[in-house]
């Protein structure tokens, strides 16, 4: 063979290399941008990212992370960044109110169903839980509470269910429960 | 300390406010934090900002996978067979919640969907170019569409009767 044909064939096969590795990147970095996610919404349709959307009836507002369409509707999912691969209490009263705003401006119907993924701050895992959001009812009477904790109405303001809150709480030299930094959490 | 006058305000004065989620879900972590914050001041100790620092970085990261996802998102909406052949009907929605609720359910369920976005702009330029063919397609279509819609029907009844 000659020497110029063996050189474009060394040209062409190293076109052909670049061009594989370029797409299988391609691809890596799809797979990566659904890291974490579900397998049922792996290619999912994904409606709305970082939208905020408000009930003028119930007056409430609420910014979502991600809403993916499967099967004729809506299903949102909140990313948390956390040292324990848990969901919150928090995450659901949170979602569940993203469903309301999102429900009463778009006039569509969310899923009861929805995922909190969440990000270990320690190694970058990230894992999906499934939660159930509560009723629109719930969410009213939620937000009912809130604004009477915040006047001080109605029975008065709930403790933290875990005094490790309190470790890092900012109000801690104010209020009545004061846990002991020494003491893992122990109230004194 | 909560005072008692405090309590005979009432919440009425506010509820016309418009609350945020995020607001509301600190009632599951600490009822006291919220009324602590009215009363001295809304304060964050510097675990608190260290951890939101943290957090608002890796949700920037998240915020960019979701942009680049909803791209393609858009990018696929627009060269679905079933759309250009039947457009937006109760058959496009059968296939739609088919794909969701068995194919996408299924690792080669998955492969078949990419293989199918990857080639469905081919067929439509295909379809679009031929009226005969269209005719065919949209007939075989409404029969899979009819198979998957009790399919689907199946699967719902199934997935409502274990709670989900």
């Amino acid at each position: 063979m000659a020497p110029e044909a063996i050189g474009l064939l060394t040209v062409l096969g190293l076109v052909v290399v670049a061009t594989l590795y370029s797409l299988s990147r391609r691809r890596d970095d799809f797979a990566d941008d659904e890291r974490g996610l579900p397998a049922s919404l792996r290619g999912a349709r994904l409606v709305h990212a970082e939208e905020t959307f408000r009930s003028v009836v119930r007056r409430l507002v609420a910014r979502l992370d991600r809403a993916y369409e499967v099967a004729g509707e809506l299903v949102l999912v909140e990313f948390k960044t956390r040292r324990a691969d848990v969901a919150y209490m928090a995450d659901v009263i949170e979602l569940s109110v993203q469903r309301v705003a999102l429900q009463d401006e778009r006039q569509v119907r969310v899923s009861k169903t929805a995922w909190v993924i969440t990000q270990n701050s320690d190694t970058g895992k990230r894992v999906p839980h499934r939660v159930t959001l509560l009723s629109t009812e719930e969410v009213e009477a939620l937000r009912h509470r809130y604004l009477e904790v915040q006047a001080g109405a109605g029975r008065a303001p709930a403790l933290a269910r875990s005094t490790n809150q309190c470790l890092h709480c900012a109000h801690r030299s104010a209020c009545e429960r004061k846990a002991d930094p020494f003491s893992q959490g122990r109230l004194q | 300390m909560v005072q008692s006058h405090d309590r005979a305000s009432g919440a009425s004065n506010t509820d016309a406010r418009v609350v945020s989620a995020s607001e509301i879900a600190r009632l599951a972590f600490c009822e006291r934090q919220i009324r602590l914050d009215v009363l001295r001041g809304r304060r964050t100790s510097e675990h608190q900002r260290a951890a939101r620092q943290r957090g608002d970085a890796a949700h920037r990261g998240f915020y960019e996978e979701s942009k680049r996802l909803a791209e393609r998102s858009a990018k696929r909406g627009k060269c679905f067979i079933s759309t250009l052949a039947l457009g937006e009907s109760p058959e496009t929605h059968a296939l739609r919640q088919f794909r969701d609720l068995y194919l996408r359910r299924r690792p080669w369920g998955r492969a078949f969907i990419g293989a199918y976005y990857r080639f469905s702009p081919i067929a439509c330029d295909v379809l679009a170019a031929s009226p005969r063919l269209l005719l065919v397609t949209r007939w075989l279509l409404r029969l899979l569409a009819a198979a998957a819609g009790v399919a689907v029907r199946m699967r719902l009844r199934k997935d409502c009767s274990h709670g989900t």
